[in-house]
């Protein structure tokens, strides 16, 4: 495989799931947490990391479409950018959301794994931006959600 | 720009605009307030972020990116300090990594720098900072919705 797109995979992977140099990662910081602690809100309205989750398998999805300009498939719900979350506070629920999240994330990079490298630098079709810049975006987007679990997961109580 | 350069410039700009947007929205007392458990105060987290970037971005092609002068753990010592000064310092971080990327181009990135005395090539260490950088930003986002929360249950 070309080493751009390797160093496209190990950016998405290490704002992910993959061991990073500077901490949590995003599928880090949601590792042992309880339906309870994943629905605690810091205040009415706020977000809780339930749905920073749902809302970051989102983006990851939005990324699929741009990247792949597909027609095909849709997120599983209803709305677009934030979910209200939970529905109901279980722990299959909270699964499910993750389960989702997982499933965003390998569908993106499958989609990066079978990338041009030569149109790494264009637009897609209607996109306003680069593959690249959208695949760097993406990643930054984990690691900027990361830095807000770990802090809701600090004061949300026990 | 270049586009590669550019695709991290643009990530890098567009989380400084969040920070700068959500520190706007506060006064000098809140800027100090930390958790109840003791967590980081946004001072704190600028103060980190930006003594990050100093260090990292001066002298960047021609010096390790971890200067002697910098004093890491004096970054997380409690200050209280304005809202300019916080800024002043902000800008402090963000000035040498602005023109430091300012000046690459896509051929550069296959360059190495050192960081702790260890290579890195330059695209290597930049996707590294902006990792760094989009994680306290988030946090310093978020920190301010934490406040209002706290003032609207009293």
């Amino acid at each position: 495989m070309p080493s751009d797109l390797n160093e496209l995979l190990f950016l998405i992977d290490t704002a992910y799931n993959r061991v990073s140099w500077h901490g949590t990662n995003l599928r880090g910081s949601i590792r042992g947490v309880s339906p309870r602690q994943a629905a605690w809100r810091p205040g009415r309205g706020r977000h809780n990391i339930w749905e920073l989750a749902v809302h970051a398998a989102y983006w990851k999805y939005v990324a699929w479409r741009r990247l792949t300009s597909s027609t095909r498939g849709s997120f599983p719900m209803d709305g677009s950018n934030w979910f209200v979350r939970p529905q109901q506070i279980t722990l299959q629920a909270w699964r499910a959301d993750v389960a989702l999240l997982e499933r965003m994330h390998r569908t993106l990079r499958d989609a990066v794994a079978d990338l041009d490298p030569r149109d790494l630098d264009r637009k897609p079709p209607k996109g306003k931006t680069t593959r690249r810049a959208l695949v760097t975006g993406v990643a930054a987007h984990d690691f900027y959600h990361a830095g807000q679990i770990q802090l809701l997961k600090r004061l949300a109580p026990r | 720009m270049s586009p590669h350069v550019e695709a991290i410039a643009d990530e890098f700009t567009r989380y400084k605009a969040l920070a700068e947007a959500a520190i706007a929205q506060l006064g000098d007392e809140e800027l100090a307030v930390t958790a109840s458990d003791g967590g980081n105060s946004i001072v704190t987290i600028v103060w980190h972020l930006a003594g990050n970037l100093e260090s990292r971005f001066t002298d960047f092609r021609t010096s390790d990116g971890e200067k002697p002068w910098r004093d890491r753990d004096d970054e997380f010592v409690l200050r209280n300090v304005t809202k300019t000064a916080l800024l002043e310092k902000w800008e402090r971080g963000w000035g040498p990594l602005l023109a430091a990327v300012g000046q690459l181009s896509d051929a550069d990135l296959l360059q190495t720098v050192a960081i702790r005395r260890q290579q890195l090539r330059i695209d290597q260490a930049l996707q590294r900072s902006l990792a760094h950088t989009a994680y306290h930003v988030g946090q310093i986002v978020f920190l301010p919705s934490r406040f209002a929360a706290v003032a609207g249950s009293v």
